[in-house]
């Protein structure tokens, strides 16, 4: 469960969000709605993983600000890209030596966690059995050497959403298949059941844990696991299209079910309400 | 033998002496291009020894954790060279964190420590580039080791041995009650030596039988080495400790006759003197 420092939010304060994509574009829309100072910074106004990265990044904000740092070039499919991922945190913490934010907000994942037949939470132990995995729970370790800049990690599970650029299998892909008039394929059956987030909701969360200035670690989940089959079979109702399936290739991802348990979201914020299947499709559709 | 400088490699050298020695002085890893020179050095269908990485004695630090990760890139670019015919990384058993229930070769990696998490990445890693390229991988995961030649002197029977027979002390924080396990240095080599022979590959946890706590060391040394006395400095870490199973994957072990604590360190004392 998180650790508020302010009971109450900061109705202001300044923001600066590393990598400005789908979910740090979402975050910073959100923080400056709430009236908070934003400015974000795409690989392309800098680098994370060239020389002297992080010495421009202490640049880029002033002592007391918070950082939040959702960068990464994901997924992680090689040592190469491995290794870049990890010297991005590197500046991150090199410009965090030389200019002290208030707070640090880290975007990690949920593919820090193993499969486990119970619903994954936040106790659930990190056993990462991918490099992507690997990498974002190497990258919480190196931030937290950072004792002195209190920190947050939030794991999103599976994000869809407006924007989306990785097209993976589930909401994001299905949609697009839809509106190009396009067959759905599912794997198998499409039996296997997963937590899908949609974007607003980790965006919101994440300004959350920013406003009240959280430590510790929180699930961006649903709590709610829906069949890739359900998700296509509701998108091609909308869309009149069809749903095929292809023989599987190889064993069932996660073995047909990764649950979470929302539990400590809940806790961290009392109000907070997931939009659930059926009604979180239809909010791509926004 | 990629890390022949150090205190595994100088031993495996001695056992494989027909081996190409490739220490920090003669290939760099983690500097850029490393793989390449060693795609270089690499003969066809070779088998590599990966034993080479930045200790935690030699930093603990995020940089050396990047050099360490820069490694295990440079060794698969080196692989995409040249193919090898095998790969024999040595990892570590501090893949797992402590205080869980006797670990096994098909218990899940939790690493808690910048080091730990270094094994994790390089072990997967070579998975993926074995798997991609058909190279048999075999990953030993090591406990510590103790022995002569120990470059480290981690807390535990090196630095215990070291400092009963130099200044006739033994410093446990606390009572010493963690207990781990901990690997004589010929019952290493001689088990590594043996799954090459067998062309042992997967997994296998190298550890003793056994855990035992620090106070159950210093206490041995004690008796051991006369006059040495046990002194207790305020703890500054929890209590916790690391147990292994017997080794699920027994083809490998099952006949290997490890050699007692009071073995190992009545030989390794003797050594020392």
């Amino acid at each position: 469960m998180l650790k508020h420092h302010f009971g109450k939010p900061l109705p202001s304060g300044r923001a600066l969000i590393l990598g400005a994509g789908f979910v740090g574009g979402e975050v910073a829309r959100r923080l400056a709605f709430k009236g908070w100072k934003v400015s974000a910074l795409r690989s392309a106004d800098l680098d994370l993983t060239t020389e002297n990265a992080g010495e421009k990044l202490a640049g880029y904000f002033e002592a007391g600000d918070t950082l939040v740092f959702v960068s990464a070039k994901a997924p992680v499919k090689n040592p190469d890209m491995l290794v870049a991922n990890l010297r991005m945190a590197q500046a991150v913490l090199q410009a965090c030596a030389k200019t002290v934010p208030a707070h640090l907000v880290y975007v990690s994942s949920d593919a820090v966690y193993a499969d486990e037949p119970r619903p994954l939470s936040e106790a659930t132990p990190t056993a990462p059995s991918s490099l992507h995995g690997v990498m974002h729970l190497a990258r919480e370790l190196m931030l937290q050497t950072l004792g002195n800049i209190p920190l947050a990690v939030v794991r999103p599970t599976l994000v869809y959403g407006e924007g989306d650029p990785h097209n993976g299998y589930g909401p994001n892909q299905f949609l697009r298949l839809a509106r190009e008039k396009k067959p759905i394929v599912l794997f198998g059956e499409g039996e296997e059941r997963r937590d899908h987030v949609h974007v607003g909701d980790v965006g919101e969360i994440i300004a959350r844990v920013v406003i009240h200035g959280s430590t510790g670690v929180i699930n961006a989940v649903s709590g709610q696991t829906v069949s890739f089959r359900e998700i296509a079979d509701m998108i091609a109702n909308q869309y009149k299209i069809l749903v095929k399936t292809r023989p599987r290739t190889g064993p069932m991802p996660h073995g047909g079910l990764r649950p979470f348990d929302p539990s400590s979201l809940k806790q961290s914020f009392p109000e907070w309400e997931s939009v659930l299947f059926p009604h979180q499709i239809s909010r791509v559709e926004r | 033998m990629l890390g022949s400088g150090g205190f595994l490699g100088k031993y495996l050298r001695e056992t494989f002496s027909d081996s190409l020695p490739i220490s920090r002085q003669t290939l760099n890893l983690e500097a850029k291009g490393a793989g390449e020179k060693l795609g270089e050095l690499l003969g066809e269908n070779d088998t590599i020894f990966f034993l080479a990485s930045i200790a935690p004695d030699k930093g603990r630090d995020t940089e050396t954790f990047l050099k360490n990760c820069q490694m295990g890139s440079e060794v698969v670019k080196a692989m995409e060279r040249k193919k090898p015919g095998r790969m024999i990384y040595i990892s570590s058993d501090a893949v797992f964190c402590e205080n869980l229930p006797p670990l096994a070769e098909n218990d899940l990696p939790c690493p808690s420590s910048l080091y730990g998490i270094m094994h994790l990445a390089r072990e997967k890693m070579l998975v993926e580039a074995c798997s991609a390229m058909g190279v048999p991988l075999l990953i030993v995961r090591l406990c510590a080791v103790y022995g002569p030649g120990d470059t480290h002197n981690a807390y535990g029977p090196n630095r215990f041995v070291r400092s009963a027979l130099e200044n006739g002390i033994i410093d446990l924080f606390g009572s010493g009650e963690e207990r781990r396990p901990h690997l004589w240095i010929s019952d290493a080599i001689r088990a590594l030596k043996g799954f090459f022979r067998m062309g042992a590959d997967g997994i296998i946890h190298l550890v003793p039988p056994s855990s035992v706590t620090f106070a159950e060391i210093a206490c041995e040394l004690q008796k051991l080495i006369s006059g040495t006395q046990i002194r207790h400095l305020p703890r500054t870490n929890p209590i916790t400790h690391k147990d292994f199973s017997a080794s699920a994957d027994s083809r490998w072990l099952s006949k290997f006759d490890f050699t007692d604590l009071r073995s190992g360190l009545l030989e390794f004392s003797g050594k020392m003197r």
